[in-house]
């Protein structure tokens, strides 16, 4: 079926200068999400997975090529777009997580919004019915260094939630999760993605997760090395 | 922290230059006229002038009145020792002056006003206005008696409250003569009224030149003598606020900037998920907006603190008024806004991803 283009990344590079050395973590990359597609990213570790997670997220630049965000140039856009972009549009799960330490857990699930114009009981009382979603409605006050791996994570996927995103960029989102609980994310955020016709990026080295996706990129030394569709249709 | 410190610093600076200020205003719009003495006299007190000088001086011309002044000391008060106001370094002074002449001055008697009862008149014989301290320290009253040396006086009236005179007293002449062991032909000094205020500092020449063992001292110039020194005060004041308030914002710079450094993983974390520029710098002003408000609020303490203790310890009083306790106050927060600016700036414009990389 014919959709909406969402991510559109064209011969995107980055690099980075270290020194006199030049580390080259995307070498050209092109990737296409349509709206509503459940996209998996997969690749071995140092092959560049969070680095275009990070410039497909607005949070970073491309040294070189172009993405897209509903057809706008984001190399184009101020400070403060972007800004907005990821306030108003994007959920970015951080595969180290990123909560702010001096935080309890409804507090940073709100952080997104804490600074919009969002009536701060309405804010608080979606906040704790995502940290329920993701089985944390008993932690709702802790801090994150008083939770374990795991649920900092479901904090961050709640976290991720509140601004109910079109897109939800997710690096590792159930790497510190049990078999069981990581299943359990991944079926909300497919249910998500059914029913809200929320778009999914995530990056993944849990094979078993991916079978069910819509497109799987295949990332290798900052290149795209294989593109699997639905159905099985592979671009090498 | 040098934000306190610069707030201590300018509020006793402040109170300083006020308490002076409105000390010597007091003395010098008290003193309205040309202040006649012997020549080389340590001071008032200690001049000797025949009473013959009254028809001298006022023959000069254009003076309209010459005032003769007499001025004791006192040791014994109630048949104690005389406790003396801290203002004249321990000692208390009766001051006397000629209820018939007094009567031709222009203005009160060094601007002295009263609080209860009335002022000299004519024919007053044991009788004495005393200075609010005075009263207050001895429970004086009107009517009631006071014993000055052995001598019983009346209490007729009592000064309203004043920095300069709240330890004197106030009796006729002949009173304050017998008190000071003056001959009746003596006087202390003279204060000459002119009857143009503009004339007065041609007739001290006038005086002085006339007169080799006197010497004139004219009210205008001498307040302005004071008023420019004042002003050199002010000057002052002024440079060592502003060093003190360059300091402050210095400090504040470093401490905003150490603290948004140490920061910069949790703003990029918040840049990261949508806030903007703009809330960061805000977040970080309101920040250091507070750390002016509490510096100032703790400088404001120990500044009044201060003064207060300082006020205990010295003879005179530093004036610390509502209006300067919040100036500085102003200056900590304005320190704790303009310190903040640089480090909100600079952290509100970095890179999320950078930031959140930092470890
Ligand atoms: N700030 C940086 N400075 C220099 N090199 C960097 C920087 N960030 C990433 N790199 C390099 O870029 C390459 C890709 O990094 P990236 O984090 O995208 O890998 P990844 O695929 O997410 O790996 P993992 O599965 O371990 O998370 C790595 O070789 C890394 O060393
Ligand atoms: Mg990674």
């Amino acid at each position: 079926m014919a959709k909406k283009k969402m991510l559109e990344a064209r011969e995107v590079k980055r690099e980075y200068i270290m020194g006199k050395t030049v580390v080259r973590a995307l070498r050209g990359v092109d990737i296409d999400i349509e709206q509503g597609e459940f996209v998996f990213i997969i690749g071995p570790s140092g092959s560049g997975k969070s680095t275009i997670m990070h410039i497909l997220g607005a949070l970073d630049h491309q040294t070189a090529g172009s993405v897209t965000l509903d057809g706008k140039e984001m190399a184009r856009m101020s400070d403060w777009q972007l800004s907005m972009i990821r306030r108003n549009k994007i959920g970015f799960i951080f595969q180290n997580f990123n909560l702010v330490p001096s935080l309890n857990a409804i507090e940073n699930v709100m952080l997104p919004l804490m600074t919009s114009d969002m009536n701060k009981t309405v804010l608080e009382a979606r906040a704790i019915k995502l940290l329920k979603l993701v089985g944390l409605g008993h932690r709702i006050h802790h801090r994150p260094t008083e939770l374990s791996g795991g649920e900092r994570q479901r904090v961050a996927v709640a976290r991720s939630l509140i601004n109910e995103p079109e897109i939800i960029l997710a690096d590792e989102p159930t790497g510190e999760l049990d078999t069981k609980t990581g299943t359990g994310i991944m079926q909300l955020m497919r249910k998500l993605c059914k029913e809200k016709g929320t778009t999914f990026v995530i990056v993944t080295h849990d094979t078993e997760y991916i079978q069910k996706g819509d497109k799987i990129f295949h990332i290798r030394d900052g290149l795209i090395n294989q593109e699997i569709y639905k159905g099985g249709k592979v671009i090498e | 922290m040098a934000l306190i410190i610069g707030v201590v610093t300018i509020i006793s600076m402040v109170s300083v230059t006020a308490g002076i200020r409105s000390m010597v205003t007091d003395a010098i719009s008290g003193m309205n006229g040309i202040m006649v003495w012997e020549k080389d006299a340590l001071d008032q007190p200690w001049s000797y002038l025949s009473t013959d000088y009254e028809q001298k001086l006022e023959s000069i011309s254009g003076v309209r009145v010459a005032l003769p002044e007499v001025f004791g000391f006192i040791t014994e008060i109630d048949g104690d020792t005389a406790r003396g106001s801290e203002m004249m370094m321990g000692m208390t002074g009766v001051m006397g002056i000629d209820p018939v002449k007094e009567q031709e001055r222009e203005g009160t008697f060094y601007g002295m006003e009263m609080d209860k009862g009335r002022w000299l008149k004519p024919g007053d014989k044991s009788v004495v206005i005393l200075g609010n301290e005075i009263a207050d320290n001895y429970k004086k009253r009107i009517g009631s008696t006071i014993e000055l040396d052995g001598k019983k006086l009346k209490v007729i009236g009592i000064l309203k409250e004043s920095q300069m005179f709240g330890g004197y007293m106030l009796a006729p002449i002949d009173v304050a003569r017998e008190l000071a062991d003056l001959d009746s032909d003596i006087v202390n000094d003279y204060t000459i009224q002119a009857y143009n205020p503009q004339d007065q500092g041609k007739i001290a020449k006038i005086i002085e030149f006339k007169y080799d063992d006197l010497q004139a001292m004219n009210s205008q110039s001498a307040g302005e003598e004071m008023s420019d020194l004042l002003n050199t005060f002010d000057m002052v004041f002024l440079v060592i606020s502003l060093i003190a308030l360059l300091t402050a914002g210095v400090v504040i710079i470093n401490t905003m900037l150490m603290s948004v450094m140490d920061r910069q993983k949790e703003i990029g974390v918040l840049k990261a998920v949508g806030w903007t520029n703009d809330d960061i710098l805000k977040l970080v002003l309101i920040e250091s907006l507070l750390l002016g408000i509490i510096g100032g609020i703790i400088g404001c303490i120990i500044g009044s603190v201060i003064v207060t203790i300082i006020n205990s310890a010295i003879p005179f009083s530093l004036t610390l008024t509502p209006t300067n306790i919040l100036g500085a106050f102003i200056f900590a927060v304005s320190a704790g806004l303009f310190g903040g600016l640089y480090p909100a700036w600079r952290i509100s414009r970095i890179n999320p991803i950078d930031a959140i990389r930092m470890e």
